[in-house]
Parts: C-alpha cells; sequence; structure tokens
C-alpha cells in the first residue's frame, strides 16, 4: 500500500467522521418537512405543518420566549464575569492564583445532572426556586468560563506595554479599562456573548431542575421527548438548532476575524 | 547649581530577594540629553520605569523638581515616553493616538486637540498619515507617531525606552539625527535608555553606564570614552585596551604599574594601594604605531609584538596585535597612515603611547 | 547612618483589582461551591411523609449503599464510560492524524468550524434525531429493509447509549487531540522515517508519544462526559439498564427524594474527582524526563 493511497483511505476516514457528527442534523432538519407523522422511509411528502404547529404551541413560543431571556441575561453576565477574570488572570500575579483559576474554569466539566441536583435545594433553601432568575444564575456559572477563555485569549494578543503607556499619557486604570482595554477586546467579548448565550440556550438539565414552571425551550422538547414521538419535535428542534448554530458561527466569525489581522512583528521601513 | 528637573536620591527597586535596581543618585538637569546605558538587566529600563512612575521605588526618593514622586501615580505626571515596542493603540487611527493623551488632560476641546495632533504630525513628518490605521505604517513611521503622541503633551521630560532598537540600521542612524535636531529645537530633558554605545556617544550630553543595577560612570561621552572608571566601563565601551598588573609606586611622581611586559607609568592620582592589582586603559587611537626596528621615541612607554589581524571598517583600520606574554592590544589608525607601515602578518610592531594618556582602574 | 527604615507605601487595597477580581469568586463561591455544600449537607437530611426535613443522619447512605441496584447502576456507568473513554479516542485518533498531517489548512480550518458548532448545539436534539435513525422503524432499518434484510434492534440496546456518547463527545475529543498533534514537530516525524521507520511504526513509536497528553485528556473528557450524560441512556439506551444519572432524576422528579439522589451525585463527584487525579497522573508522568 502506497502513501497515497493511505491519504486517500485517511481523508475517507474523516469524512465518515464527518457524516456521523452531520447524520443527526440532516436528519432531523429532512423529517421536519416530512408529511408523514411517524418519522420512517419511505419520504412521504414535503410539508410545514410541523412548523405551523410548532408556531401554533402556546409553550413552545412561552418557551421560547423563557429561553431568551435567560439566554440573553446569562450572556451579559457571563461575558462580563469572564472579561474581569481574564483581565485578572492577564494583568496580576497572586497568591492563589492558580486556585482562583481553577474555580472560575472547572464548573463545566462537572455533570449538568449534578449541579441541576445541587442547584435544585440550593435555590429551594435561597427561596428562588422554579423561577428563571434560578436558571440565569445557574447558567452563568457553566457560560462564565468559556468567556474567560475566548477573552483570555485575546488578551494574549495586548501588547504588554499598552496598558502603561496608557497611564503614562494620563489614564487612570478606569479609563484605561474604557479606552484601550475594552476596545481591544471588542470582538473577543461579541464572540463570548454569541457562545454564553448558546451555551444557555442549549442547556436543559439545570433549567429542568430549578426553573418549575417556567419551563424554557430546551425543558419543552425534554417534555415533548418523553411524551409522544411527534414530528413537531423535528420542527422546533431544527428552530433551536438554527439559532445555536447562527450563535456559534458568529462568534467563530468574531474570532476569526481577529486571528487573521494579527499585526505583523517588527516592520522595515516602507 | 540651580535645582535639576529630576533627582534620583539613593533609590533602589527589589523585587523580593532580587534587586533590580540598589542605591542610585543621579540629578538631571533642564533641557539635558542624558542616556542610561548598559547591558540588559542591569536597571535602566526599571529606572526609567521608576522615572515615569510605573515602578515604584523600594527605598529613597524620586523628586520632580522639588516634588516628591514616589506616591504619584504614573497617570498624574507629566512624563510621557516612548516605548521600545511603540505601544501603540491598535484599534486607533493614527490622529486619535496622537489625541489620546490631549483627551485625558481635558484642556481642551475636540478642536483644539485635533489642531493640536495635527501640529505635532506635521512637525514629524507623517501629517499625510493622520488617517491611517497603525497596522498599515511602516516601523519608522510608527516610530515618529510613537514620538508625536508623547510630544503632543508638549512634556518638560521626555522619556525614551530603546525607541530605535526594532529599526533597521540606516534608519535608526536617520532617526538619531531627527532626535537630536528634535531636543535641540524644543529644549525639554530627554532621559533616553539604550544599550547601544553608538547611541547614547552620538545623541547624549552625558552618559550613565550602569551594570547589575549599580551606576558605574556618569559623564559626558568624552570623559567616559577617555577615562573610564571601571574595568566594567572600559569593556563595555570597547575602545580600549586594558593592560592589568600590579601597583608598583604611587605618589607625586605619578603611578607606576609592573607587569611581565614590563613597567608602565601613569598620570594622575588613585585610590589604589601600593602592591595591590591594578590596570591601566588606553584608548586605541592613542597609540603610535611603528615597526619594532625602528627607534624609540623617548618618553613614552612602550610594549612590541606581533601583528595578528587587521580590520577594516572605512577608513579606519584596527590592528591586533599579540604581545610576547599572551595578551593582545589593539590599535585604530586612519588608512593612509598604517598604509606607509606596509604591515603584513606576523611583522614586528611597537606600540607606545605617553602616560598622559592612560587612566588607572582598580584591577 | 541612616537608620529610619525605607521609606514603604502603605499596603493600600487596590480598589480596581479588587473590582475586577471579585465578580468569578463571588459567582462561583455562591452559586457553584455553595449549591455542592448544600448538596452534601443535604445527603443527611430525612425526608418524612413527602416533606424535607433538615436533619444529620446517616441513613441515605446506608440506604443507597445496601441497595444492589446502585452499585449495578454505578458499575453499568462506570465501565459504559471507560468503554467510550477508549473507543471514542480509537475512532477520533486516525482522523485527528489525517487533518492535522495530510489535510491542508484550508480543510483543517473548515473542520475546526465543524467541530466547536456541534459541541455548542443541540445535544439533545441530537440525540432524539438518533432515535427516530436507529428506531424499530428507522432509517437505518428503512434502508436495510430495502435491501431485503432483516431489521436489526438497536434502539434500547447499550450499543444505542454508545452512539449518544460518540455523539456527545467526539467533536471535543478529536479538537482535543487535533490541537496536541499540530504541537508534533513534524520534522520529528519525518526523521523517524528517514531512519527507516515504517508508517505504522512511526506513529506508534513517535506520533502517540508525543501527542500523549492529548490523548489523555480527551480520553479522559470523554469518560467525564459519559459518566454524567443523562439523555443518551434514556433516551437511546431506554434506560435498560439505568446510570446514576437516571438515578438521580428518578429521585428526583418521581420518588421525590432528594437526599438519596443527592448521596449518589455525591458519589458521582467523588468517582470523577478520583479519575481526574489518576487521569492527571497518567498524562503528565515522566515529563521532563529522559525523551
Amino acid at each position: 500500500m502506497n502513501a497515497a493511497t493511505v491519504r486517500w483511505i485517511l481523508m475517507g476516514y474523516v469524512l465518515l467522521v464527518f457524516l456521523f457528527i452531520l447524520a443527526p442534523i440532516l436528519t432531523l432538519v429532512a423529517f421536519s418537512f416530512n408529511v408523514d407523522r411517524f418519522p420512517a422511509l419511505p419520504w412521504g411528502g414535503f410539508s410545514l405543518a410541523w412548523y405551523e404547529a410548532v408556531f401554533a404551541d402556546e409553550t413552545v413560543s412561552t418557551g421560547f420566549r423563557n429561553t431568551m431571556i435567560v439566554a440573553v441575561t446569562t450572556a451579559v453576565v457571563a461575558t462580563f464575569i469572564g472579561f474581569a477574570t481574564a483581565y485578572v488572570d492577564y494583568r496580576y500575579q497572586f497568591t492563589g492564583k492558580r486556585a482562583y483559576l481553577a474555580l472560575a474554569s472547572l464548573p463545566p466539566t462537572v455533570p449538568v445532572v449534578i449541579l441541576g441536583i445541587a442547584n435544585l435545594s440550593f435555590m429551594a433553601a435561597i427561596g428562588l426556586s422554579g423561577t428563571l432568575t434560578a436558571v440565569i444564575l445557574g447558567h452563568v456559572v457553566i457560560a462564565a468560563p468559556y468567556a474567560m477563555a475566548l477573552i483570555r485569549i485575546r488578551l494574549a494578543d495586548l501588547d504588554p506595554a499598552i496598558e502603561p503607556a496608557a497611564w503614562n499619557l494620563g489614564a487612570t486604570p478606569w479609563a484605561t479599562m474604557g479606552q484601550v482595554i475594552v476596545p481591544f477586546c471588542k470582538p473577543a467579548i461579541l464572540s463570548s456573548l454569541a457562545i454564553t448565550a448558546a451555551v444557555s440556550f442549549d442547556e436543559f438539565m439545570i433549567a429542568w431542575f430549578v426553573s418549575g414552571i417556567h419551563e424554557t425551550l430546551p425543558v419543552r422538547i425534554l417534555a415533548m421527548l418523553q411524551g409522544q414521538v411527534s414530528p413537531r419535535i423535528n420542527a422546533v428542534g431544527s428552530l433551536v438548532f438554527l439559532v445555536t448554530v447562527a450563535l456559534v458561527v458568529v462568534a467563530q466569525i468574531a474570532v476569526f476575524s481577529w486571528r487573521r489581522k494579527r499585526p505583523l512583528a517588527g516592520g522595515g521601513d516602507g | 547649581m540651580s535645582v535639576p528637573i529630576m533627582t534620583l536620591d539613593k533609590v533602589r527597586k527589589s523585587y523580593g530577594d532580587s534587586v533590580a535596581v540598589h542605591s542610585i543618585d543621579l540629578e538631571i538637569a533642564k533641557g539635558e540629553f542624558i542616556a542610561l546605558m548598559g547591558p540588559s538587566g542591569c536597571g535602566k529600563t526599571t529606572t526609567l520605569r521608576m522615572l515615569a512612575g510605573l515602578d515604584k521605588p523600594s527605598a529613597g526618593e524620586i523628586r520632580m523638581w522639588s516634588r516628591v514622586m514616589n506616591d504619584v501615580p504614573a497617570w498624574e505626571r507629566d512624563t510621557p515616553m516612548v516605548w521600545q515596542s511603540y505601544a501603540l493603540f491598535p484599534f486607533l487611527s493614527v490622529l486619535e493616538n496622537v489625541e489620546f493623551g490631549l483627551k485625558q488632560r481635558r484642556t481642551t476641546d475636540a478642536v483644539g486637540r485635533r489642531a493640536k495632533a495635527m501640529e505635532w504630525l506635521d512637525r514629524l513628518g507623517i501629517a499625510g498619515m493622520a488617517g491611517r490605521g497603525i497596522d498599515q505604517l511602516s516601523g519608522g513611521q510608527r516610530q515618529r507617531v510613537a514620538l508625536a503622541r508623547a510630544l503632543a503633551l508638549e512634556p518638560e521630560v521626555l522619556l525614551l525606552d530603546e525607541p530605535l532598537s526594532a529599526l533597521d540600521a540606516h534608519l535608526r542612524v536617520r532617526m538619531q539625527t531627527e532626535l537630536a535636531r528634535l531636543h535641540g529645537e524644543l529644549g525639554i530633558t530627554f532621559v533616553y535608555v539604550t544599550h547601544t554605545q553608538s547611541e547614547a556617544f552620538a545623541m547624549a550630553n552625558r552618559i550613565v553606564i550602569m551594570s547589575e543595577g549599580r551606576v558605574q560612570q556618569i559623564g559626558t561621552p568624552q570623559d567616559i570614552y577617555r577615562a573610564p572608571a571601571t574595568r566594567f566601563v572600559a569593556e563595555f565601551i570597547g575602545a580600549s585596551n586594558i593592560l592589568s598588573g600590579t601597583l608598583k609606586e604611587s605618589g607625586a611622581g605619578g603611578i607606576v604599574i609592573e607587569n611581565a611586559l614590563g613597567r608602565f607609568r601613569s598620570a594622575g592620582a588613585t585610590g589604589i594601594a601600593v602592591g595591590q592589582d591594578a590596570a591601566f586603559v588606553i584608548a586605541a587611537d592613542k597609540i603610535a604605531l611603528t615597526r619594532a626596528a625602528d627607534p624609540a621615541e623617548p618618553g613614552l612607554d612602550a610594549v612590541t609584538g606581533t601583528v595578528a589581524a587587521e580590520e577594516f571598517i572605512g577608513a579606519v583600520v584596527t590592528i591586533h596585535v599579540d604581545l610576547p606574554d599572551g595578551r593582545s592590544m589593539f590599535v585604530q589608525k586612519q588608512q593612509n597612515e598604517v598604509g606607509r607601515l606596509g604591515l603584513a602578518r606576523g611583522d614586528e610592531v611597537r606600540l607606545a603611547w605617553h602616560p598622559q594618556d592612560t587612566f588607572v582602574i582598580p584591577g | 547612618m541612616d537608620v529610619t527604615p525605607p521609606k514603604r507605601s502603605r499596603p493600600r487595597i487596590d480598589r480596581f483589582a479588587v473590582f475586577w477580581a471579585s465578580p468569578s469568586l463571588v459567582w462561583q463561591v455562591a452559586f457553584f461551591v455553595a449549591p455542592l455544600v448544600v448538596l452534601v449537607w443535604m445527603t443527611f437530611w430525612r425526608v418524612k411523609n413527602f416533606k424535607l426535613e433538615q436533619d444529620f443522619i446517616p441513613d441515605n447512605w446506608i440506604r443507597i449503599f445496601s441497595s444492589g441496584f446502585f452499585y449495578d447502576a454505578f458499575l453499568y456507568t462506570f465501565w459504559m464510560a471507560l468503554v467510550a473513554a477508549v473507543l471514542i479516542t480509537l475512532i477520533a485518533f486516525p482522523a485527528a492524524y489525517a487533518l492535522a498531517f495530510i489535510a491542508s489548512p484550508r480543510t483543517r480550518t473548515l473542520a475546526i468550524v465543524a467541530l466547536i458548532t456541534p459541541f455548542f448545539t443541540s445535544y439533545l436534539v441530537r440525540i432524539y434525531s438518533w432515535q427516530i435513525i436507529l428506531a424499530e422503524k428507522g432509517i437505518i432499518n428503512g434502508v436495510l429493509g430495502l435491501a431485503g434484510i432483516s431489521p436489526v434492534n438497536i434502539i434500547g440496546t447499550s450499543t444505542a447509549t454508545m452512539v449518544g456518547y460518540v455523539t456527545l463527545a467526539l467533536p471535543l475529543v478529536l479538537l482535543i487531540q487535533l490541537f496536541s498533534l499540530s504541537m508534533v514537530d513534524k520534522r520529528l516525524v519525518e526523521a523517524a522515517y528517514n531512519l527507516g521507520c515504517g508508517p505504522l511504526k512511526t506513529v506508534f513509536k513517535v506520533v502517540v508519544p508525543s501527542a500523549r497528553v492529548g490523548l489523555v485528556i480527551g480520553g479522559t473528557f470523554a469518560f467525564l462526559f459519559a459518566f454524567g450524560d443523562y439523555v443518551s441512556p434514556l433516551f437511546l439506551g431506554g434506560s435498560k439498564p439505568p446510570t446514576l444519572s437516571i438515578l438521580i432524576t428518578d429521585q428526583v422528579k418521581s420518588g421525590n427524594n432528594w437526599p438519596r439522589a443527592a448521596v449518589v451525585a455525591v458519589v458521582m463527584v467523588i468517582t470523577l474527582m478520583a479519575t481526574l487525579t489518576v487521569m492527571s497522573a497518567v498524562a503528565y508522568r515522566r515529563r521532563g524526563g529522559a525523551r
């Protein structure tokens, strides 16, 4: 077997892997347009009926509204916290920094089912059980580490002399934050808003445990899944998928825009 | 003497156990172009950062005029700095960069700010770049923006941290001339950090040579070149020969140092006791070079050796001579002068000098 | 001699620093650490007449640890997560290798985007979609039927659960492997070829050892995800047998016994912490030695 054959086999394998990753998404979208009640082959025919059903379903629209409230609030708060933490990591050295950063980045490694039950009793204890606030509090915990990571990567590209240069020109640390650090981090902040919104938009476990009657859309989907098989799930799933993909793609475009535009090092005369 | 514009009084800076700057005393006069020079890690940049208020002295006092500055934060000072990396704000245009400091002052409105910034861009010959982004500029242009940004504040003192080190050789020379011109025109004080001798010697009125956090010598370029105070300075500026030996006599008749090559006289006084190690320094261009067979000139001290190598840089020739005891010396001469001798490798030569041209340093 | 101590600025509290450092600390202590502390505390509470009462009794622990179904669920969950870790690592490696060493930079960028996107999108919905594909009358059996092959029963088995685990963790594992492989010095690989190493031998003697940290971290994440997942074992595996996360939700949602659910959750946390400790020891073992 020569090298070229090995290359072709390996790249074919890559294609298979991506097919596996994409298969459920393609299936989902395809069957959301299928007229048949039960998703099975052969294909029954094109229909928008299930989308109509979804748009008419009040639990879905309420869920969507709740999800939006939670996702937007989570994105703003988590991005602020992530920004603050990334800046502290960039700027300061202190004892206990490792522990500080570990605490700030650990939550996504804890299974959401555990965070769900932990929040259930905790929110009950502080009287927030069954509120959207409780969902937001929990979502910020798992979303902030992503914000921190994204903004920290951006700050790594900031010339360490820039901040003292601003002070040196008469800007106080607060003014420097507003006029230098934040503008520099803008693409990462945008990216982080999108990613943290996506994390929240998609999260169903914490929301399921603490939201009570204020169901978010993923919780509604979970409930639909536990009920009967219905193509409405395909339609609502496709819509949710569309939103999160849009958010994640926006986030990645923001990141690539700055990674491509990295300033050239040094420079001669021109 | 009138009050210096900036005074460092026993200033020390340490980070934990490591000391970046030992006790430094320095007075900077208004209008001076002073260079802090030394190898990396000598404390020159830390000293500059303390002058800017970016680092706080661990001990001692920094004064501007007679005001103690130790606790004044960087943003309340008036000592703008030109950075080695330029540290321009990448998301602002050239004009906005220059306006940045003025904006923080809030002394003028937007119109006045713009006019002032344009004036400085014009003065540095980059008015045409005002609307550009930083990433569209060459290194030399960035350098000018950085200067304009600092000078737009019209400070009494400008701090410069190796501002030319990122430029290529010919641009560096051009900017040296430009900086010297600006200094002359503005009449303000420049404090210039560099590790490059040629920059310091070309521009500064006074040079502070530092090593391992200590000041080795403060003086005019001539002082330092002719009379390096320590072995470190002599070696660092590299323009001199250092011959070590033992101090044999010290008195009104001068100093005598003896080593395997002979006895050498030196003028001037020194704190070194008879019998201790000492060395003397003789600048390479103060040495007369003749063939060993030629008659010796009376009144000079001399050694003989063999030509090891010749180096041509422009019209100047550096001739390396091996001495009988294994040391070597070097002589710098105009090319036409050496040409007359017609020397070749291995030729016997005599190196001779006036004792008044030598300086004694501790061994 | 000046004997006054050097003039030092008083250790002033830097309000600016405190302002930026506290949000994360306050938030994560209040809404991450505190709930976990309450969780541990709750394992000692009692449930009386379907009502929760604060107490300090070991009954819940005893009850859980004396029930056979807990051990079964624990072993099954652990075993499945272990298989998932190994399986996903093996599935990902050839693809990561191809993307790192063969694919063009453009393809690689595209692949990275295509891997990051599913990591953040609609896991729940994608699992539902697998249900459609793998169901009794699903797509796979539909295709098999057209080919005249008798239908296979996948849904409701551990295989289906495993499909879910792979869906969940494969993109991230692939990304981590790709990242660590792109750190491997390509000259090292070429040198091995030049020294007469065959391609396979090169992969196992040079590439795998160089990318070991990435492989172990990837596998650990796969374990972590599979161990804690609730959706795949429920909707694809049909909760036969139940995993620990199903046990937790059942205790909460149906049994209304929060303390017992908390015991299971605490056991899961301890297991994960132990796994992380062991795996980081494996990942960084003999680092800086003769290499």
